[in-house]
């Protein structure tokens, strides 16, 4: 039996296994619990449960500058975070829109905040 | 010359049909839905050498009816169909090609026929994460069609007439 086995038979096998083993890159580990850290000036100031998450939480956060105090809005909407109101100069952290998983950011690089989606 | 292939055919049916019936008199552990010894399929690997691939798929076609008919149902007939249909496409396709052996056929078979069924399941339950079972299923169809390639191969080796 082991001389009928062809060499191209053992590629083709090793490259079907490799095929089954594809899914495993999207798939692999059943998403990570998420959670969101907000960061101000690289300090960690919050840090909130995404997974699992329901309704509607809201936190404002205080950044201090020059005697102003300005203000980033966010909003927890189920597993999902976005910055809703900021009195920076670019809004680009409230076009960023609704992030939910890990690696995503938000980032008010005026206000020094940073919002990244982190896994367990 | 045709008579003959007609009773080699239905002979060989109804030998698939008893091996279908028997597996699953074996008890054996769950490893993954869907995922089985199969040994209705020497007969398959056997018909595709011996007979061709017409014959084969008339094989197929009438075991998995006649199977679904005695224990299954027209859901486990659209998949079981599904996949031995893409088994015997794919095993077609690389016994014409010629650079295989019938162990490395029945392998990529056995894997096929796992991938067809996955492909209907995705549709049936429309979702992708049905092929998270590929990485089980694709490995055990592979080693169930080395097994079943290695089986068929002794007995073709044996002369018809």
């Amino acid at each position: 039996m082991s001389k009928m086995l062809k060499k191209a038979d053992i590629v083709l096998i090793v490259l079907l296994f490799a095929l089954s083993l594809l899914p495993l890159i999207k798939f692999g580990q059943p998403e990570p619990a998420c959670y969101a850290e907000i960061r101000q000036a690289g300090k960690v100031i919050e840090r909130i449960q995404l997974t699992g998450h329901t309704g509607i939480t809201e936190h404002t956060v205080t950044y201090k500058a020059g005697g102003q105090e300005k203000h980033n809005h966010i909003r927890i909407e189920n597993e999902q975070i976005a910055v809703t109101g900021a009195d920076c100069p670019d809004k680009i952290c409230m076009q960023t829109g609704a992030i939910s998983h890990a690696g995503e950011i938000i980032a008010c690089l005026p206000h020094q905040l940073i919002i990244e989606i982190k896994s367990e | 010359m045709k008579l003959r292939k007609y009773l080699y055919i239905s002979l060989l049916v109804a030998i698939s049909l008893v091996l279908f019936l028997v597996e699953g008199l074996i008890p054996l552990p769950f490893i993954a839905p869907g995922a089985k010894l199969g040994l209705a399929n020497i007969v398959t690997v056997c018909a595709l050498f011996l007979l061709g691939p017409r014959a084969c798929l008339f094989i197929i076609i009438l075991r998995t009816g006649l199977a679904s008919f005695f224990g299954g149902g027209p859901v486990i007939f659209l998949y079981s169909i599904a996949g031995g249909l893409l088994s015997l496409a794919m095993m077609t396709a690389l016994k014409k090609s010629a650079r295989f052996s019938i162990i490395g056929i029945s392998a990529a078979g056995g894997f096929a026929h796992h991938f067809g069924q996955l492909i209907v399941a995705a549709f049936a339950a429309d979702t992708l994460s049905m092929f998270r079972y590929l990485p089980i299923l694709g490995p055990c169809g592979l080693i169930t069609g080395f097994i079943i390639g290695g089986l068929s191969a002794r007995i073709i080796s044996h002369k018809f007439d």
